[in-house]
């Protein structure tokens, strides 16, 4: 018996149009005991996010139709996301371009982390722990 | 009757010669005698009064000269006012002698008459030139006091009260140094000098003066004429003249545009150093000559031989002394004066630098498309590998918990991703394949209607109104029309597509050509769902698609390439959910050149 409910695992959500990076993302975050929801559709993803109430956003930034950078803006400016990071995924965006692509898009604040693709799941790990705390659950 | 004495005939015969004429009165003052002179002034007057006879009078003068002198016995001389024969104005002088009695008392008074009319009429006109004049004219003594001024003199100066000439026109205290009257005075010649005086307000003006004699009975000069002109407006005038005309040097010798003028004949009058740069030989070596065939376009002959107003060739080529031919913009204009053709004058502006110019932008604008291209490809690779680790990851996590499912999951991962590598290498393949263009005379308006024919049906099918707009009168180009049909196609296929996002009902597209002043356009304009500003500044960038299925992300940037390739640029305009338009431009300069080109 234990008087306290055991914490939940931080829930991660995934955005990125690449299917197969989306599928990787989440096995890997969920055999490392994160929870994960994603979201493949950029025109869909924006009330999936905010439905899921996720804990850290990993947004990949060159998406279809709806960019990366216009769904960031969204989130950023949603007041139910406002306290909720956001990681940047970009295979085409460098570290350094970042703040003129930033600033382009209306002065948006920079991201709580950025990452350049490919993604190294090791990496990526790190990253989540450092903005959503460890997952709790063992890699297999 | 006595005889007349030979001697008294002599005498009669002087008195008759005499050309002034001389006639004698009686104390009663009737003619007793006169001369031919006389009478050719006022007639046959034997008998008659002097007064009737010379004045007209019916009763005597109330002054009258020739009383005086009967009375005093003295001769005298007076100016005297009558009427000829014909009743005209007579101006005369009169010289009144007595003629004395015995007992010396004047029994007769001789009169001798001067005409004066003539001398009275020019000095008239004398006065008359003084005073009109339109310089200052003023009479000075030795003493440098002016006499007399003419009207101008007055009304600028006022009366002369004896005032010094060098205060009058210098302001000055004393003599002048160099004087020109003095000079007169000295030598008794004319002269002609500059001086600098000051008018009343001050201001410097330069007068030229002459200054001539005026010469006494003796032969001395007792005083001096001088005529002075205000230079002022003449100085001001020629002062702006020179300006303009050192401006004038100034401007056509540091342009940077060649000017050459020649005559009507042809013959070179002109050269500036721009001119002498561009045909690489010195001035000396063209002027007074014509031109050689070589350096004047055949388009410029009617302008220079007058049978044409002007003539502006946008682009064309010369060649210069080396042999060198040089790319040239080039206006030729005819001179006129007066409605007559005087002469032509050429502008050339040498394209040299500005050619260079432009092979290094559309250099750079390659090379940054080279760029984007790279950065693109890096993206795409980027993504794959992060697919093939996704499955490598997956099969062997799966392999290691011994879920099959997992593993095939993962198999199919890694050989999708392989499958990736493949098509982008394929496609890598057909960007770079056909570098060189295979351009022949192609008719834009047809590779228009070509594309427009074969996408017409599909679009119907889907809803979407497509359309040619072709201009019949825009002239066949040297383009690839192959290359080109695939462009147009490519950007219709994308025009469709975001019509077919728009969701609207009632969605068009159109394809035009036109030609604006030496340049091609081709437009495909839709009213689809447009962009916002990420997707239109990502547009030209490989593999950046908005398409969820079937886009490589390739063909805006074939397009572009086949663009540029035929030495055009292409923009486009959008408004999100108003429509796109992507315009392509070629300026007909820019095109691929034949390659036997026509002269």
């Amino acid at each position: 018996m234990t008087d306290t409910a055991p914490r939940p695992a931080p829930l991660v959500a995934i955005v990125d149009d690449e299917l197969d990076i989306v599928t990787y993302l989440q096995l890997a975050l969920e055999d490392h005991g994160y929870r994960v929801c994603t979201a493949t559709e950029s025109s869909t993803a924006m009330q999936k996010v905010i439905a899921a109430g996720p804990d850290i956003v990993c947004l990949d930034l060159l998406m279809p139709k709806h960019t990366g950078m216009a769904l960031y803006a969204e989130i950023v400016r949603h007041p139910d996301l406002r306290n909720c990071p956001v990681l940047i995924m970009s295979g085409l965006t460098r570290k350094e371009d970042l703040p003129k692509l930033l600033e382009e898009a209306g002065g948006l604040p920079v991201p709580a982390c950025f990452l350049e693709k490919p993604i190294r799941i090791e990496q990526l790990l790190e990253a989540l722990r450092d903005h959503v705390g460890p997952a709790g659950g063992t890699a297999t | 009757m006595s005889a007349v004495t030979p001697l008294e005939d002599i005498r009669a015969r002087i008195f008759d010669e005499i050309p002034s004429g001389v006639v004698v009165l009686d104390p009663s003052l009737r003619v007793v005698d006169h001369n031919r002179a006389f009478v050719d002034l006022f007639g046959e007057a034997r008998g008659r009064f002097c007064h009737e006879a010379t004045k007209g009078r019916t009763s005597r003068c109330p002054s009258c000269p020739a009383v005086e002198t009967l009375e005093d016995g003295r001769p005298r001389v007076v100016e005297q006012q009558g009427k000829d024969s014909s009743g005209r104005d007579v101006h005369y002088l009169v010289q009144i002698t007595p003629v004395m009695d015995a007992d010396e008392k004047p029994q007769y008074v001789a009169a001798i008459t001067t005409d004066l009319t003539a001398t009275r009429r020019l000095q008239r006109e004398y006065k008359t030139l003084f005073e009109q004049v339109p310089c200052f004219v003023a009479v000075i003594n030795r003493d440098h006091r002016v006499v007399k001024g003419n009207e101008l003199f007055r009304k600028t100066f006022g009366e002369p009260t004896g005032d010094y000439c060098y205060r009058l026109y210098k302001r000055r205290q004393a003599p002048c140094r160099e004087c020109p009257v003095d000079r007169t005075f000295a030598d008794g010649q004319s002269h002609a000098s500059r001086q600098m005086g000051m008018s009343r307000d001050g201001r410097p003006t330069p007068y030229l003066v002459f200054t001539a004699p005026l010469l006494a009975d003796d032969g001395n000069v007792t005083h001096v004429i001088e005529m002075a002109l205000d230079m002022t407006a003449h100085e001001d005038l020629e002062q702006q003249l020179s300006r303009a005309t050192v401006l004038r040097q100034a401007l056509v010798e540091s342009s940077l545009d060649a000017i050459v003028v020649f005559d009507e004949r042809q013959k070179v009058l002109l050269v500036n150093r721009a001119a002498e740069d561009l045909v690489g030989a010195a001035r000396d070596e063209m002027i007074g000559r014509r031109a050689r065939k070589a350096l004047i376009p055949k388009a410029l002959y009617p302008v220079l031989k007058g049978q044409k107003k002007q003539v502006l060739l946008h682009e064309t080529a010369i060649t210069n002394r080396a042999g060198e031919r040089v790319p040239v913009r080039i206006a030729a204009v005819a001179l006129e004066v007066g409605g007559r053709f005087r002469g032509t004058a050429l502008i050339a502006q040498d394209l040299r630098d500005l050619k260079r110019l432009e092979f290094e932008k559309m250099e750079a604008e390659r090379m940054a498309a080279v760029g984007q291209t790279v950065a693109g490809l890096a993206h795409g690779i980027k993504n794959i590998l992060t697919g093939l680790e996704g499955g490598m990851y997956v099969t062997s996590s799966g392999l290691k918990r011994g879920d099959e499912s997992r593993v095939r999951q993962g198999w199919e991962m890694l050989e999708r991703n392989m499958g990736r590598i493949s098509d982008l290498a394929r496609s890598l393949l057909a960007f770079s394949r056909g570098e060189a263009l295979t351009c022949a005379e192609t008719a834009p308006g047809d590779v228009v209607n070509d594309v427009v024919g074969l996408y017409q049906d599909g679009a119907r099918q889907q809803g979407i109104e497509l359309s040619a707009d072709a201009d019949r009168d825009v002239a066949p180009a040297w383009m690839d029309a192959e290359a080109m049909h695939s462009c147009l196609a490519n950007l219709v296929s994308n025009a469709v597509d975001a019509c077919l996002v728009s969701g609207n009902s009632d969605c068009r597209v159109e394809v035009r050509v036109r030609e604006n002043e030496g340049v091609l356009i081709f437009e495909v304009v839709d009213t689809g769902c447009g962009m916002d500003y990420e997707v239109k500044q990502k547009a030209f960038t490989s593999f950046f698609t908005t398409k969820e299925r079937g886009g490589t992300g390739l063909g805006l940037l074939l397009t572009r390439k086949i663009v540029q390739q035929h030495g055009g640029s292409i923009t486009l305009e959008t408004e999100q959910g108003e429509g796109t338009t992507f315009r392509l431009e070629f300026p007909r300069d820019r095109l691929p050149k034949p390659e036997t080109e026509e002269e």
